[in-house]
């Protein structure tokens, strides 16, 4: 067909090159490369997600076992400190008292500082000082059982009844009285030994200073119970398997139009509930997803061609949703649930296959265009992150079972390969069973 | 960056080898554009759909081919769907007046620079300079350009013959011809 003036057009037209303005790669760009908006929506939903796993693991610290009721000035680490006995040294002849005006706990049993060289205070750290510190019922002030009293004018009168005036003769009859009342108590037990001064020292043997609303072994209690937390046995474990079908499943942005899918998924996992009060719950876990698709583009409206996609994809999923029941005090309840989820597509397999109709399609889909003719198919494997969000409805029966029906979009793209990135939406139904429920046993009763 | 290593960049979405591709074809690719539409944003706007296509359909290249070709292709098939898209180019896509354009077989010595001579082939109809650029320039068999333009074999051979004609009466018009005795005629 061609002719002498054919190839004298081709030789001047065929390298004929225009440079293009830079629009055209950004546009180029834009297109190709849509999920870096997607990775915002990632970075959004890390630190969301770690704030809701933080969150309601503070919660459930404080909130999830009735904790007994300690000094509002305690800590942990000051009640694990508080174990070790404090010391109180008595003198044997005193004659100041404590500074009456003085309404500060700490201050109350000491000497007023005109007083010189008459008191020398044990300088604890401030948390320790706090938490040995005690009430005396008796007069309402407090004790510092670790003041070290060195000189003449601290007496255990001071100490005890800081009401006293300063060098008045002390209530023999009130001390003796306390200080038999602390023996009986084994608060206080008189060592063998004498001081430099040829003080007696005072030891507080238990702790149990009387009037004391929270004794220290109600404290080792609490540590105990704080301790068996931090272990992790609390909360409930649940085993999960579900299935979900994919209700849709979007392609971007290859070629034209939307496409037929069809897809089924299985997950299988452990679940973590922590249950904040009757009605609140967090619940995460690990789940193996399993994914499976089939779909079918729509046609290239010059050579009738469609491409044809199947996957498989393998994922570990963590989802972290809350859940409020409805009604918290049926024997079987109903939940709603609202979350995300964060998983990792660690094996993915997709084949793609071109056809084309062998004659133009009479619809503007798949499917009217005759018999087709298949190329080979492309293959390949993939792994990458992924995020979603979630939300459904849950059925608790009697603490053995729950029925979940939740529906689940992804945020980021699930992204084979730099063809096609796509998104789904699937409904899935989850059925769980506490672990604990397995190991259910009516024990025998305790011989007393 | 060496070609090979381009395009296995590219199948993962590379950005910056996609870039390289782009570059490396992207003039060739307007300029060719160019020939199939009437205006230069036309020209930017397949070459945009074509370099879309050629990322996205790039897992389909064999890589025993030319690949220079192979994007050619593409952007011939997405000029093509451009035209057909839009109503500006889709009229003049069926122009078929026998009286309008009688068939000439001569082949004159064309005297103009690529520029005008490219100008002179968008003066024809759209439909006639698609099947010119491909047939003359771009060497598709006409049962291929059949099948890309959904027409029957012989309204391609026949609005071939016509672009042809017109383009040289355009030419001769302008006394932009060299007529000589060549042989070899359609």
């Amino acid at each position: 067909m061609k002719g002498p003036f054919e190839e004298n057009i081709e030789q001047q037209l065929k390298q004929f090159s225009l440079p293009p303005s830079p629009q055209i790669w950004q546009g180029i760009e834009k297109a190709l490369h849509p999920h870096r908006k997607d990775m915002g929506l990632i970075w959004w939903w890390v630190p969301l997600l770690g704030l809701l796993l933080a969150g309601g693991g503070w919660w459930a610290w404080y909130h999830l076992y009735d904790q007994p009721a300690l000094p509002k000035t305690s800590t942990v680490s000051s009640i694990s400190r508080s174990n070790a006995v404090p010391r109180v040294t008595l003198p044997e002849h005193t004659t100041a008292g404590g500074d009456k005006s003085s309404n500060s706990e700490d201050r109350s049993i000491l000497p007023p500082p005109e007083q010189k060289g008459s008191y020398q205070h044990n300088p604890l750290p401030a948390i320790l000082k706090l938490s040995n510190t005690h009430h005396n019922t008796e007069n309402k002030k407090s004790v510092h059982p670790d003041a070290v009293y060195t000189t003449k004018n601290a007496t255990p009168d001071t100490m005890l009844f800081p009401d006293n005036e300063a060098g008045s003769q002390p209530d023999n009859n009130r001390t003796t009285n306390l200080k038999d009342t602390l023996k009986n108590k084994n608060a206080l037990v008189v060592k063998d030994k004498q001081d430099q001064f040829g003080q007696s020292e005072y030891t507080s043997q238990t702790n149990k200073t009387t009037g004391n609303k929270t004794s220290h072994q109600d404290t080792l209690t609490a540590v105990k119970k704080i301790s068996l937390k931090k272990t992790g046995i609390s909360g409930i474990w649940l085993g999960t398997v579900g299935t979900g079908i994919l209700q849709s499943y979007n392609s971007f942005p290859v070629v034209t139009a939307q496409q037929t899918k069809t897809g089924v998924s299985l997950e299988a996992g452990i679940n973590y509930r922590l249950l904040f009060n009757s009605q609140w719950m967090l619940e995460t876990g690990l789940l193996y997803h399993y994914l499976q698709n089939k779909q079918v583009t729509g046609y290239d409206s010059v050579n009738y061609k469609f491409m044809q996609e199947t996957n498989h994809a393998s994922m570990l999923y963590i989802p972290v949703e809350s859940g409020y029941t409805i009604n918290p005090h049926a024997s079987s309840k109903v939940h709603i649930l609202l979350g995300g989820s964060a998983a990792w597509i660690f094996s993915e397999q997709w084949a793609t296959t071109v056809k084309k109709y062998a004659t133009a399609p009479t619809t503007s889909f798949t499917g009217a265009g005759g018999p087709t003719v298949s190329a080979p198919a492309v293959q390949g494997s993939n792994n990458h992150l992924l995020a979603g969000i979630h939300a459904g409805i849950m059925y608790q029966l009697h603490d053995q079972f729950e029925i979940s029906l939740e529906s689940e979009r992804t945020m980021t793209a699930f992204q084979k390969n730099a063809i096609s990135r796509y998104y789904w939406q699937q409904w899935y139904l989850q059925i769980s069973k506490p672990l604990n429920s397995f190991f259910r046993k009516s024990k025998p009763a305790k011989q007393q | 960056m060496d070609q090979e290593l381009i395009l296995e960049q590219c199948l993962k979405g590379k950005k910056e080898a996609q870039q390289a591709l782009y570059d490396q074809y992207a003039a060739t690719m307007l300029g060719l554009c160019y020939r199939y539409t009437k205006s230069y944003e036309d020209a930017e706007d397949v070459l945009q759909d074509g370099f879309i296509k050629v990322f996205t359909h790039l897992h389909q290249y064999k890589k025993d081919g030319d690949l220079g070709a192979w994007i050619r292709r593409i952007m011939v098939n997405t000029a093509i769907s451009y035209l057909n898209r839009h109503r500006r180019y889709k009229k003049e896509m069926t122009v078929d007046d026998i009286s309008m354009h009688p068939v000439s077989d001569e082949n004159p010595e064309v005297s103009l620079d690529t520029k005008e001579l490219i100008e002179t082939i968008r003066k024809l109809p759209a439909g006639y300079q698609a099947v010119f650029n491909m047939i003359a320039v771009d060497g598709y068999p006409q049962t291929e350009i059949a099948e890309l333009m959904d027409m029957n074999i012989n309204t391609v051979r026949s609005q071939y013959s016509r672009a042809r004609s017109m383009l040289i009466r355009i030419l001769k018009e302008n006394n932009r011809t060299v007529i000589k005795d060549y042989e070899g005629t359609f």
